[in-house]
């Protein structure tokens, strides 16, 4: 090791620094946590104090915020259905089936695991080999982007539980929702029926918390369904078993694959990453038709890609000075406002500092661990509390979160419209991730496709000309027709 | 027993707080927070610049400045909300060349003449950036080739009627030049420049000053009525002879209706935070020139600012 | 089930009728060599017309389809309705009278309707809660509350 990177190190392990990592961590678990504070605006709020600290302590606190609010997310999640962060959703449909099973305790060790796993994986890469995959990852324009948005939204069919119908129609709903707002290629609102809040079109986190835990509130106070999972005082299986995570090695492999290559590239974003990975953990799975009922698969493969992802978007920010995602934009202010110039010179002019963004988030990680497993327990009895009181707890940080977002009621309006719409659903049969998926990736998918027209001057063929875009068609095409054959096969077996 | 005494212990802070805040009301400007908007999402040049300079300004004006980030619709959500706020200055909004593009665009049903404006702060610079390794050495050839090769060369823009598209439409109608304009979006601009997916870009400074200082990107010409200090070798479309000085402007604005009074406190106070290291250090270092112009110069600089964009819709087609 | 999807399939008819005519109205105002602002939305008119349009078929001819009662009662649509009353009513209130002073009685409607019955938890808790999320929010994280127009 070189003399830099021990430098770095013992710099990180000064003792402000790792008391401002802590802190982050600490942070980061609770809004991650709470559904309607999301990861960004905690940084944002934290951007203000790092003015006066240096550069090496500010980056202990954001990424120990940025790490532990990924883990944060899937415990609400996994307890009550109702992911804190985006991110966090499809590890909501396999480990709130585990909490449900009276296996919460397990279910949150499996997914700090996993994160761990795919954090430490991302940051390997991010040492190793970041140059190689920050070039690749330049080399996704518009019509790479459309091909992966439209992979992503593919997966539609493979959560269509019941019916595949009902699930595209609830991916066509959800896209249509998507197409209200200003549309930022001609400068023209569309179905805003005159209001100008609705151009900033529907935010999807309101929209994410109301299709998630406006429906548990429901049901748990108008029908007094027993919305939260049973709590379980069996101390036993609580944390998984050395033997249960190495079997879920391949998985978490595979997650923190997906995640890292995916949080690289500029533009794509970490949802797509989380869902990606957990179909392709299905897909190579030999308990494929338990997964959606509770299977600890299920939880490994998003969660390790989405700390994956954390890594992944970090590799263009620190080798070109491109952020990777939303918080890794917020991430490279804080770079410059210290009057650091992030891009290749970051490494020649100031590798000392890139060494400690290493170590800082392999602190970030191992603290994440520790806390997040040492509190399991106390997570976990959170389920203790009667419903009569958690539900009503809950609902006040959607209404209020949700409000917080953007300091308007707007966003509680949008909230309670999925809420309702998200209820229906719910006893109609229709699936509620595909609409989710549409939501998330709809508009990146009208966007990349209108720009990469008019870069090809309205040619279409850039789409299969571009080799990078040809190969995501054709596995869209192979995942979309995939599980309609497998459906018209088994009902012809009948 | 203990919830009971806990309980009983939460029931008096609750009267003790609601005491607190009824004492907020009345008393001399200012006795509370004030909110300060952010017409654009958090971590961006607006958010950063604004939080800085409300941080920065809290001391010389006595109560604390709480951001508030309203994203959407080119500014315009943050408008309307700004202007249906109250006018007792306890609503400030950070605002920018925005005031003038949503308006006139007519994603608001009002123009940049529906607040008072407090001052202007400073401006960013729109330079147009090229690859490092493009052909084009000076703003000169770049414009020759162009006319030789017309609509070849992609220019990206934020988004049609952006700031940075209104660069471009005016670089397009001064200089005769027919070039084709790529909506990126704010995210996709420098990684489609240096993938090579667009040959030129038009994009805030502080955005391409790292990647200029990192040897991946050039600047070619500065649509600034000077040249930039940070880049003294670049020079403007007005050396060049052509009449376009459009700059990315930040400054403050307050509902219509605010009293005078309260209005020279805020100017005052915000003329302070401009000048405030804690500022100034984070403004040179993202490329933010500070140049402060009070409330009447202001007011001037908008008319003309107003005038040139109002101009380059019709030209763009995008307004009739 | 067959009966509740025929009437959605209607539904979604008509829910794809407003939103093609909403389309036709869009101003147009193009940019050479790409799509319009009414391209994605029409192409998402015509796969929703077609996906509704297969499960009406469905329901209809497809009859193995089991017969299962699926559905919202008439009571659980009155309860939705008022929980959904109490909400809006809430926020309409926090307009007014800021976040502080309207949240406990919320809770204490919420606590009811969930079926808490001691008076001293219905006391307690609304208040405990409201303060915890006003200090984690607010003086925590300088997260701004519902202020309200009169306080």
């Amino acid at each position: 090791m070189s003399d830099v990177a021990l430098a770095a190190l013992s710099d990180v392990l000064r003792l402000p620094n790792l008391i401002a990592s802590m802190m982050g961590v600490f942070f980061g678990l609770f809004i991650g946590a709470s559904p309607g504070l999301t990861i960004s605006l905690g940084m944002v709020l934290l951007l203000p104090l790092t003015f006066a600290l240096s550069p090496v302590t500010s980056f202990c606190l954001l990424l120990g915020l940025y790490t532990s609010g990924m883990t944060g997310g899937s415990i609400s999640a996994i307890l009550l259905n109702i992911p804190g962060t985006p991110s966090a959703s499809a590890t909501a449909i396999d480990g709130h089936e585990m909490a449900k099973k009276g296996r919460a305790g397990e279910a949150i060790g499996t997914a700090v695991i996993s994160s761990f796993f795919g954090g430490m994986f991302s940051l390997g890469c991010l040492v190793l080999i970041a140059p190689a995959i920050a070039k690749f990852a330049l080399r996704f324009g518009a019509p790479e982007l459309f091909a992966l948005v439209l992979l992503g939204l593919t997966l539609i069919c493979s959560f269509g539980q019941r019916s595949i119908i009902k699930g595209l129609i609830s991916g066509v709903i959800g896209l249509i929702f998507m197409t209200v707002g200003l549309d930022n290629m001609m400068g023209i609102p569309r179905f805003t029926f005159g209001y100008v809040e609705l151009q900033a079109g529907v935010s999807f986190l309101p929209a994410l918390i109301g299709l998630f835990a406006i429906p548990q509130i429901l049901e748990g106070i108008v029908i007094g369904a027993q919305v939260i999972p049973k709590y379980e005082a069996k101390i036993s299986g609580l944390l998984p078993r050395f033997k249960d995570i190495t079997q879920l090695f391949k998985t978490m492999v595979l997650g923190a694959l997906v995640g890292t290559g995916i949080g690289a590239i500029p533009g794509a974003g970490g949802p797509i990453a989380v869902f990606l990975s957990y179909d392709y953990a299905k897909r190579i799975s030999r308990n494929r038709t338990l997964f959606g009922t509770g299977l600890a698969e299920g939880v490994a493969a998003p969660e390790s890609a989405n700390n994956g992802v954390a890594g992944g978007a970090m590799i263009p920010m620190l080798t070109l000075g491109i952020p990777g995602d939303p918080i890794t934009a917020i991430l490279l202010g804080a770079l410059m406002i210290q009057g650091l110039t992030p891009g290749p010179l970051l490494f020649q002019t100031n590798a000392q500092f890139v060494y400690s963004v290493f170590w800082a988030f392999l602190v970030a990680n191992i603290m994440t661990l520790f806390l997040t497993l040492s509190t399991i327990k106390v997570w976990v009895r959170l389920l203790q509390v009667p419903k009569r009181i958690l539900l009503p707890i809950i609902a006040i940080l959607c209404i209020v979160g949700s409000y917080a977002l953007h300091n308007t009621f707007f966003d509680t309006g949008v909230m309670l419209f999925f809420g309702l719409l998200g209820y229906f659903m719910r006893k109609y049969e229709f699936p509620v991730v595909p609409m989710l998926l549409a939501i998330i990736l709809g508009p990146a998918l009208e966007e990349h496709l209108r720009i990469s027209l008019i870069i090809s001057q309205g040619d279409p063929s850039i789409f299969i000309r571009h080799p990078i875009s040809l190969v995501f068609i054709i596995i869209s095409l192979i995942s979309f027709i995939g599980p309609l054959l497998k459906r018209i096969r088994a009902s012809e077996e009948e | 027993m203990i919830a009971k005494k806990f309980g009983y212990g939460m029931f008096i802070c609750v009267i003790i707080l609601s005491f607190s805040v009824a004492a907020f009301g009345g008393g001399k400007y200012p006795s509370k927070p004030v909110k300060f908007l952010i017409p654009f999402g958090a971590g961006g040049s607006a958010d950063v610049m604004g939080r800085a300079l409300a941080k920065g300004t809290e001391k010389h004006f006595g109560q604390p400045f709480v951001p508030i980030n309203k994203p959407g619709a080119g500014g315009g959500i943050m408008y309307t909300a700004l202007k249906s706020s109250k006018p007792d200055g306890y609503t400030v909004g950070w605002n920018s060349t925005s005031v003038l593009t949503c308006t006139n665009i007519g994603n608001v049903p009002f123009m940049y003449d529906a607040f008072e404006h407090v001052c202007r702060i400073g401006f960013t610079a729109m330079p147009i950036a090229v690859r490092s390794d493009a052909p084009w050495k000076t703003f000169g050839e770049f414009v020759d080739y162009v006319k030789k090769n017309p609509a070849k060369i992609k220019i990206g823009n934020a988004g049609t009627g952006s700031a940075t598209h209104l660069t471009a439409v005016l670089m397009e109608q001064e200089l005769g030049l027919k070039v084709i304009h790529v909506p990126l979006g704010g995210k996709r601009r420098i990684p489609s420049l240096l993938g090579g997916e667009v040959e030129v870009i038009c994009v805030p400074l502080p955005e391409a000053a790292p990647h200029v200082a990192g040897g991946n990107a050039r600047l070619l010409v500065m649509p600034t009525a000077k040249r930039d200090p940070a880049f003294p070798d670049i020079p403007t479309f007005k050396e060049l002879g052509y009449p376009i000085v459009i700059e990315l402007f930040r400054g403050l604005s307050v509902p219509k209706g605010t009293p005078k009074s309260i209005i020279r406190k805020l100017e005052k106070a915000f003329k302070k935070g401009s000048q405030e290291p804690s500022f100034t250090k984070i403004a040179k270092k993202r490329g933010f020139n500070i140049s402060f112009m009070g409330r009447k110069k202001f007011q001037r600089y908008l008319e003309d600012q107003n005038e040139l964009i109002a101009r380059a819709y019709k030209i763009s087609g995008l307004v009739k | 089930m067959r009966r509740t999807n025929i009437f959605i399939s209607i539904i979604l008819f008509a829910f794809t009728g407003y939103y093609a005519y909403l389309i036709s109205g869009l101003p147009a105002r193009n940019i050479p060599h790409t799509l319009g602002a009414d391209f994605m939305p029409w192409v998402l008119t015509v796969c929703l017309l077609l996906l509704s349009s297969l499960l009406l078929m469905k329901s209809l001819f497809y009859k193995r389809e089991e017969e299962r009662v699926v559905g919202i009662s008439l009571k659980e649509v009155a309860g939705i309705l008022s929980l959904m009353a109490i909400i809006i009513a809430y926020i309409a209130a926090m307009i007014y009278f800021g976040y502080v002073f309207i949240t406990p009685p919320f809770i204490a409607a919420m606590m009811l309707m969930s079926g808490s019955r001691k008076l001293k938890e219905i006391i307690i808790f609304p208040i405990g809660i409201t303060l915890a999320v006003y200090i984690f929010f607010y003086r925590f994280f300088n997260v701004l509350l519902p202020g309200g127009k009169i306080f």
